[in-house]
């Protein structure tokens, strides 16, 4: 092991090495930052290459392109409202109320400080756990998955910020939209009306930029002026500098949600927006403002972006040690293991264990690079909230609709955003939860297709097991510990008077 | 002054066009290998990056130019399980340079149950070849005391592991269940791919599988599964000499010969196809390259990650042969395949 490890920090040290991952941190933060073109993407235009590559070379290099892309994709998000890749969703619930109040340097400094950290510590957790992720993931039925995945659907009420009804609803049609296309399961196609377009499903990229971007455009452009309020002063780097005293400030709520983070990467099959949805409905639940959520407080941020990169951490493990892939990304780097030549699983943690922890290691430094070059930008980037929305919101508009065609070079993903983009603004107008019918649609499907299969493997008692039994308790403490607070706190009171 | 410049601009573009005129024309393509030469290739993956079909894709690209000097591009081309790229393939240009890459059990079985999503027929695809062939096996999981058929036949209420109601995986163990009789066995599906399967088998949540070859022998390396109980195929394997295959260890009815002729039909492959009305000479360079490329040492040895057991690719023509037999089995046993699959399924 300790051998290993000096091969892996031998490796990092070696300009041949370093050299494509600082390469790849930057192309990954551009393709973060660009809507519709996340790291995925990126990912998959560099396979051709990995060919030619040793897999020293290769495998870090995609490692790094997609590790950072979720930091990338904070930027945006908070800056535009745009989720730069679809776990970026969490962090604009409160990240761009901040931007609008001229916060949006603060709100930049926190989500990459929470990001580069989030990134970087779970690594050494990572190499902590080497011997635990087998079992665990063993030990995670997929009756169990239900209510993992449960516990993060629990959270649209969590999210509702003003009607709790109207955050149901929204919840409730993410879930109906999120059941729109082939069932494989019963072999029936729902809501397709015969199009092989909805055979799978509605796509993400175009729901999630049309529902949050563009109607932000639309409502900017209609009543002028820029994102952020005027008469907000810049203050530059001293804002970042406040975002990132901000993490240390909020430390407790960057533990918690890095470990939310980390322990959701490692299940596969759970979705990297549970990861982040889970983290900012916990950092919620526990703040002692939760009212002030979704209006721009800093905790909605810095809960989001570090469960956001942590989660990389506890998928790779995963994906090496088990071949299994967490997410879409390490399916792409599971295929790269094998174009390289080496067969990712147990061998990868016994005969390949330095490549492994090389690969762990570059996860960590990734996040650094990502820091290091995004943090004396974000003052400069916080201005984008000060551009007149004559010149941003065709900019914004023309990248975004290009970035949804892209994607899977569909015209009638032009047409799926489009409309979404009327329904976000309705939404808007009327006071509906985007983020909850964004979560709904999320986890419908993965929910669904779990309850199938927990029913047929254990039958309608599947709920008995001893892991869906603490998943369903912390469900239920998640929702009493808010009352539990307040009725301490009234009788404190009483017995003072 | 301005004037001067302005016609010195004039005289420097009409020199520009003229010598333009004046240039040889670019070479013309005089032979297929020519052709190859200076055209680029489009290998069209009717999934996303990162699967089986994306892989054998990425890995035939990258020797393209070795046999045929020319470039080729993979291009993802995923929805509607397969359907949406082939749809595409079946009405791109019949030139020559773009070809498809699919499943061939997913491809020949979505025409075959006549979904309302097909819009190609698999008879009119020119055939490049097929490779990564691997028949499927039945196997048990590691946690259970079952050595044999028979003591198979004596268990009770078994889960049997299938992936789609329509899939081949779903087909494979409705048909086990129903020759070995295993009494009220039943079909669990809804996992995704063999990734699931494979956590599911090891996990315990299913007991048995009958699955593909290269995807079991991953299973038995993580040790999720037992070595396989007996082989859904005509020919022992050679390297599993010692287990028998189906038609050794029960004895079939024609009805059941019937049934299993047409299971084995759609065994496990990945099949290369150009549109219908490509102009012969270019099948035959696109064949030509194929059988060049999967004997390559490269070639064989990078497969060989993904598939430890290497069978035989099929040429062109066997390919076609093979689509053939498939699309001709009785429908009456395609049909009772899917009413098997109806039988032991939970839902």
């Amino acid at each position: 092991m300790l051998e290993a490890f000096a091969q892996a920090f031998q490796n990092l040290g070696d300009v041949a090495i370093l050299l494509p991952v600082i390469a790849g941190v930057m192309v990954g933060l551009i393709f973060g930052i660009i809507p519709g073109i996340g790291p995925l993407l990126a990912v998959a235009l560099f396979l051709p290459f990995a060919f030619t590559m040793q897999p020293e070379q290769a495998l870090p290099l995609i490692m790094a392109l997609s590790t950072v892309g979720f930091t990338g994709g904070s930027i945006t998000a908070i800056l535009l409202n745009i989720p730069g890749t679809a776990p970026n969703a969490a962090t604009l619930i409160d990240g761009f109320p901040m931007s609008q109040k001229g916060k949006a340097g603060r709100a930049l400094g926190a989500a990459l400080m929470s990001s580069g950290l989030g990134g970087m510590v779970p690594v050494f957790l990572a190499l902590a756990m080497i011997p635990l992720v087998v079992p665990m993931v063993m030990a995670i039925h997929s009756a169990d998955m239900v209510f993992v995945i449960l516990l993060g659907l629990s959270f649209i009420g969590v999210l509702a910020t003003g009607s709790m009804l109207k955050g149901l609803i929204s919840g409730g049609l993410g879930l109906l939209i999120s059941f729109i296309g082939f069932q494989a399961i019963t072999a029936v196609p729902r809501f397709t009306f015969d199009s092989l377009y909805l055979y799978d499903g509605i796509g993400l990229i175009p729901l999630a930029l049309g529902l949050f971007a563009l109607p932000e455009m639309i409502t900017l452009a209609a009543g002028g002026g820029t994102i952020a309020r005027t008469g907000v002063v810049i203050k530059g780097m001293h804002d970042v500098w406040q975002g990132v005293k901000d993490v240390f400030r909020h430390w407790t709520v960057w533990v918690r949600s890095t470990i939310i983070g980390y322990i959701i990467g490692i299940i596969p099959g759970v979705g990297a927006e549970t990861a982040t949805f889970v983290a900012y409905g916990q950092a919620k639940q526990t703040s002692k403002h939760p009212e002030r959520f979704g209006s721009g407080v800093v905790e909605g941020v810095i809960a989001s972006e570090s469960a956001n990169n942590a989660k990389e951490a506890g998928a790779l493990l995963t994906t090496l040690a088990l071949g299994v892939p967490g997410s879409g990304i390490m399916a792409l780097l599971l295929g790269a293991i094998y174009l390289v030549g080496l067969v990712p699983g147990p061998e990868m943690i016994t005969r390949h264990l330095d490549l492994s922890l090389t690969l762990l290691l570059v996860v960590a430094v990734s996040n650094i690079v990502a820091v290091a070059i995004c943090l004396p930008l974000a003052p400069y980037l916080a201005k984008m909230a000060y551009i007149p929305s004559r010149i941003l919101v065709p900019l914004v508009l023309a990248i975004a609709l290009a970035g949804v065609f892209a994607c899977r070079e569909l015209f009638n993903d032009l047409i799926i955003c489009l409309i979404f983009c009327a329904l976000g603004l309705v939404m808007k107008r009327f006071g509906y939860n985007r983020p909850a019918l964004f979560l709904g649609y999320v986890l419908g499907r993965p929910f669904e297709e779990y309850f199938f299969i927990a029913l047929q493997t254990e039958g309608p008692l599947f709920f008995l097991r001893p892991i869906s039994l603490t998943l369903i308790l912390m469900i239920i403490a998640l929702f009493a510990v808010r009352p539990i607070k307040n009725w301490f706190l009234r009788r404190g009171i009483n017995r003072t008077s | 002054m301005r004037r001067w410049i302005l016609i010195i601009l004039a005289l420097i573009l009409g020199l520009f066009v003229v010598s333009s005129a004046c240039a040889p024309a670019a070479p013309v393509a005089t032979t297929v290998a020519d052709f190859y030469k200076n055209n680029t290739v489009t290998l069209v993956v009717p999934y996303s990056a990162g699967g089986g079909c994306d892989y054998t894709a990425r890995l035939f690209a990258s020797y393209w130019s070795e046999v045929s000097d020319g470039t080729m591009v993979v291009k993802n081309r995923p929805g509607g399980a397969g359907m949406v790229g082939t749809n595409d393939i079946y009405t791109a240009k019949p030139d020559g340079l773009t070809i498809g890459v699919h499943q061939t059990p997913v491809m020949l079985l979505a025409a075959l149950l006549e979904d309302p999503g097909v819009h190609y027929d698999p008879l009119k695809f020119s055939y490049i070849g097929l490779l990564a062939r691997e028949p499927s096996v039945f196997t048990i999981a590691a946690g259970l005391p079952y050595e044999s058929v028979e003591e198979l036949q004596k268990a009770e209420e078994l889960k049997l592991c299938g992936i789609s109601l329509a899939g081949t995986v779903s087909q494979g163990g409705a048909l086990v269940a129903e020759l070995l009789q295993l009494k009220d066995a039943r079909l669990v599906t809804g996992y995704k791919g063999g990734t699931e399967v494979g956590l599911a088998l090891g996990r315990g949540e299913v007991d048995c599988v009958a699955y593909p070859l290269a995807g079991t022998l991953e299973f038995m390396e993580k040790g999720y599964v037992k070595s396989p109980l007996f082989i859904m195929d005509r020919k022992v394997l050679e390297s599993f000499p010692d287990t028998p295959i189906l038609t050794e260890v029960l004895a079939l009815s024609p009805e059941q010969e019937g049934l299993f002729e047409a299971f084995l039909t759609l065994e496990s492959s990945k099949i290369f196809f150009a549109p219908p009305g490509t102009p012969e000479d270019r099948v035959q360079f696109l064949r030509d390259a194929f059988d060049k490329i999967v004997i390559m040492e490269g070639f064989l040895k990078q497969a060989g990650l993904r598939w430890p057991i290497w069978t035989e690719p099929l040429s062109g023509e066997e390919a076609t042969r093979q689509v053939e037999n498939a699309m001709s089995a009785p429908s009456q046993y395609r049909l009772r395949l899917a009413e098997l699959v109806d039988k032991y399924a939970y839902l």
